[in-house]
């Protein structure tokens, strides 16, 4: 095309669109119009749509490059436009003619066409920002729209209470209906104008615009009552609660309210279904006189250079308690004081006494690392010794300079997500317990009703319980031969209690007789080994459960022998389980040092010099040993009847409650498993970075 | 004289640590603590002791503090001979410690001014 065409051509381009404009190479890279051109004056190619930066979809550029034609439509300011682009060369130079006019509505299709049309495009929006599961906006709305808008508004993080347990324990379905029922409390509770987002997997932001302060605390009191009496369809059993933090947003953008929102949440999950409002907290620091009603976490700083410590310090200070150590060995006894009472380590690493990763060393040894997270604070910054620390098991590593708001967030941000695990194993803990409580119970009634029919009064079940435990306990100490792990010992304890259901198969009148026995009687009573074992043995459903296993052998052979003469299979030595030998000892010495019908009761002493002496049966020198050691504790561990009939409850009380503290600690460490996974679901999801 | 002024005249850089800390108070409280702090006296009482593992950890001390204040003046030398005390020797540090020193003066006199 010739220059001369081309003008021809322009004048009749000019009659039927609103814009012509030729553009070259230069112009399409750079979108700055020279204006020479044509009536444009020099501008930059997007002026002409009113807005600030180009367009993302041009296709001028995409014509030229192609050499071919585009076309789109733009929507702007309720008008739309259709723009065509085409390649062109004039006298060989290539360009690309923008055409463009507007569409009237009229011109475009008919009303129905373009309500159609209009209905579409709605609705694509729609489904480009709308969470596909509650129907709630998603995170690309808010990052899209909402995060840099400044709007007077109250803001709320919503975050559900221990979701991820109701997902895991009742499954996905539970967990989505868990989901769809709170947004549905959520969505009743607020106005059209008011905007929900389903911010993380279990984690909600409300935008409430121009909403009054009072209103809008009210608001959230309602929401977080209401969806803690709802109920999820099919799943009643299922209490659902949220923690809510808010803010007033009265100026800044959206996200930076979000960030304090998300403080008062974490406030809020301190006590979980609970609403915790910025005025609340204000309120709270202002309150000094009762400095219990904040919960402040606390952060040991650990730095040999008082000045470093101190810029910490008046960094973290207002929001956290802050303990501080000038070298290692402070820090472990201050660690070894407060324990997981600590929320955060921030530990320096070149320091006299006990560098940092000794610090780290000792922390892995003693399992803190598991539980009390480490930030590293050091200006040794080399690539070795940072991967020598994450690989030391810190969370996290701040750079100096110190940066306050670098700072602010990284330790907020580690809290958080150990907050949430350690809350996590709590609430496990308390549900493998109450399990494993229930099942003692059953336990206990079962052994009293063979201890009823044979007179025994109920206290010896429970002191062999106690002995057994004490024996175990102090097996372990000595030697690793029997490999016998924490939950053996809780398995053993408990199986205990059963060494002598068998005797519910012997008559009442031989297992209470008060004379001599006679030999054949004497014969009778020893098959309450075999039968106990038997009783056991039935049980089809849970043979192969360890308890049972393990009651199986405490049962059949708690009257055999270390040197074989015992009954009813003469087993000898370590082909004893060591389960049975430790119930034998521990039936024989309860048995010496109590009241029968049939005999007095001996002294802690004497029963010691009988057992010992051999006069009592044949038993393993280790647990002999074991039960020499531990006599001190047994004696005093032990309930025996007193002849004033009160005996020594409260004593046993105490024991009692020291028997099941322990078994709390090894539930905790059965759950440490599950914490682990726990803690990369959480790690997984975690947004904030 | 302002904390910036104080910051000019001892060669370091005042904005890089007003946009850190954010708050003049602040920054003013812990570059006068700078005075008490005694990393540098430590340095130099371990360097006349001969004692290379000790004045290493008082010149990392030195240098992780001056990064936090933004003393870039002392950051620098007190960097250098940190890396050139790593080792545990105590060889050829001397130039370097005279630099440390030099600066060290220069910083402490411009803090003197804004304390009194």
């Amino acid at each position: 095309m010739t220059k001369y065409e081309w003008e021809i051509m322009l004048k009749e381009l000019q009659k039927v669109f609103s814009i012509v404009r030729l553009l070259n190479e230069e112009e399409l890279r750079t979108g700055r119009i020279q204006g020479s051109t044509d009536m444009t004056e020099g501008c930059e190619c997007y002026a002409l749509w009113n807005k600030r930066t180009r367009c993302d979809n041009c296709i001028s550029r995409a014509a030229f490059a192609e050499k071919d034609k585009k076309t789109k439509l733009e929507f702007i300011d309720g008008d739309i436009f259709q723009i065509v682009s085409r390649y062109i060369e004039i006298e060989g130079i290539p360009y690309v003619v923008e055409l463009v006019n507007k569409l009237d509505g009229d011109i475009l299709i008919n009303e129905d066409g373009r309500d159609e049309m209009l209905k579409k495009l709605i609705r694509y929006d729609r489904e480009l920002y709308m969470d596909a599961l509650t129907g709630a906006y998603n995170r690309r709305y808010y990052e899209d729209q909402l995060k840099q808008t400044e709007m007077v508004a109250g803001v709320a993080m919503i975050d559900l209470d221990d979701f991820k347990l109701h997902n895991d324990t009742y499954g996905h379905n539970a967990g989505d209906l868990v989901l769809e029922t709170v947004v549905n409390v959520i969505r009743n509770s607020i106005r059209r104008t008011d905007v929900l987002v389903r911010f993380g997997g279990d984690e909600f932001l409300l935008v409430m615009p121009d909403i009054l302060e009072a209103s809008f605390q009210k608001k959230l009191k309602q929401i977080q009552n209401e969806i803690h009496a709802a109920e999820v369809p099919g799943y009643s059993q299922l209490q659902v609660s949220v923690s809510i933090g808010g803010v007033l947003s009265t100026h800044g953008t959206i996200e930076d309210a979000i960030h304090k929102a998300d403080q008062c949440m974490y406030q809020a999950k301190t006590s979980k279904n609970m609403v915790v409002t910025e005025s609340d907290l204000q309120h709270e620091t202002q309150n000094i006189t009762n400095p219990s009603a904040t919960h402040k976490y606390k952060i040991l700083i650990v730095d040999d250079s008082e000045m470093n410590r101190e810029i910490l310090s008046s960094i973290l200070g207002d929001e956290f308690d802050i303990l501080e150590a000038a070298d290692g060995k402070e820090c472990i006894s201050v660690i070894r004081k407060y324990g997981r009472d600590i929320a955060l380590v921030l530990l320096d690493i070149v320091m006299p006494e006990m560098d940092g990763f000794e610090v780290l060393e000792f922390m892995n040894k003693h399992e803190w690392i598991d539980d009390i997270p480490v930030i590293m604070i050091s200006s040794e910054d080399s690539a070795a010794s940072v991967k020598k620390a994450y690989e030391m098991g810190v969370s996290d590593y701040i750079n100096r300079p110190f940066d306050v708001e670098v700072v602010h967030r990284r330790v907020f941000n580690t809290i958080k997500l150990y907050a949430k695990q350690r809350r996590l194993i709590a609430l496990i803990t308390n549900q493998v317990y109450e399990k494993e409580k229930n099942n003692r119970i059953l336990i206990e009634i079962l052994s009293q009703i063979v201890e009823f029919r044979n007179g025994e009064s109920g206290r010896h079940v429970l002191n062999v319980n106690i002995i057994t435990g004490i024996l175990l306990e102090q097996l372990t100490q000595i030697t690793d031969k029997y490999n016998i792990s924490w939950s053996d010992r809780l398995i053993i304890t408990t199986a205990a209690s059963l060494h002598d259901i068998g005797k519910i198969g012997i008559n009442e009148k031989i297992l209470n007789k008060a004379g001599r026995l006679t030999p054949q009687e004497i014969e009778k009573i020893k098959e309450h080994t075999v039968i106990g074992a038997s009783i056991l043995e039935n049980m089809e459903l849970f043979k192969d459960e360890e308890l049972v296993k393990t009651a199986y052998q405490i049962c059949r052979w708690h009257h055999e022998r270390y040197d074989g003469r015992g009954y009813p299979d003469g087993l000898k030595g370590e082909e004893i389980p060591v389960s049975a030998q430790v119930v034998a000892l521990a039936d024989v010495y309860d048995a010496l040092v109590s009241r029968r019908v049939y005999k007095k009761s001996y002294s802690h002493e004497e029963a010691m010099k009988m057992i010992l002496g051999g006069e009592c049966g044949a038993f393993n020198p280790v647990l002999l040993q074991c039960l020499t050691e531990a006599q001190d504790k047994i004696k005093e561990s032990i309930v025996i009847k007193e002849e004033n009939g009160i005996s020594c409850r409260r004593n046993v009380m105490k024991k009692l409650r020291k028997y099941e503290d322990t078994k709390e600690h090894l539930m905790e460490s059965i759950t440490q498993d599950i914490q682990r996974e726990c803690s990369e679901i959480e790690k997984d999801t975690a947004f904030y970075q | 004289m302002t904390v910036r002024e104080c910051y000019e005249k001892m060669g370091a850089n005042y904005d890089g640590v007003l946009s850190r800390l954010g708050n003049e108070m602040l920054i003013r409280k812990f570059v006068i603590k700078f005075l008490k702090d005694p990393s540098f006296q430590d340095l130099t009482a371990a360097i006349e002791k001969s004692d290379a593992e000790s004045a290493f950890r008082a010149a990392h001390t030195l240098k992780g503090i001056c990064l936090n204040l933004g003393f870039d003046n002392l950051y620098k030398p007190s960097e250098a001979l940190t890396e050139k005390l790593r080792g545990g020797e105590l060889n050829g540090y001397e130039t370097l410690y005279d630099e440390v020193k030099e600066q060290y003066d220069k910083t402490v006199e411009a803090i003197n001014e804004i304390a009194e």
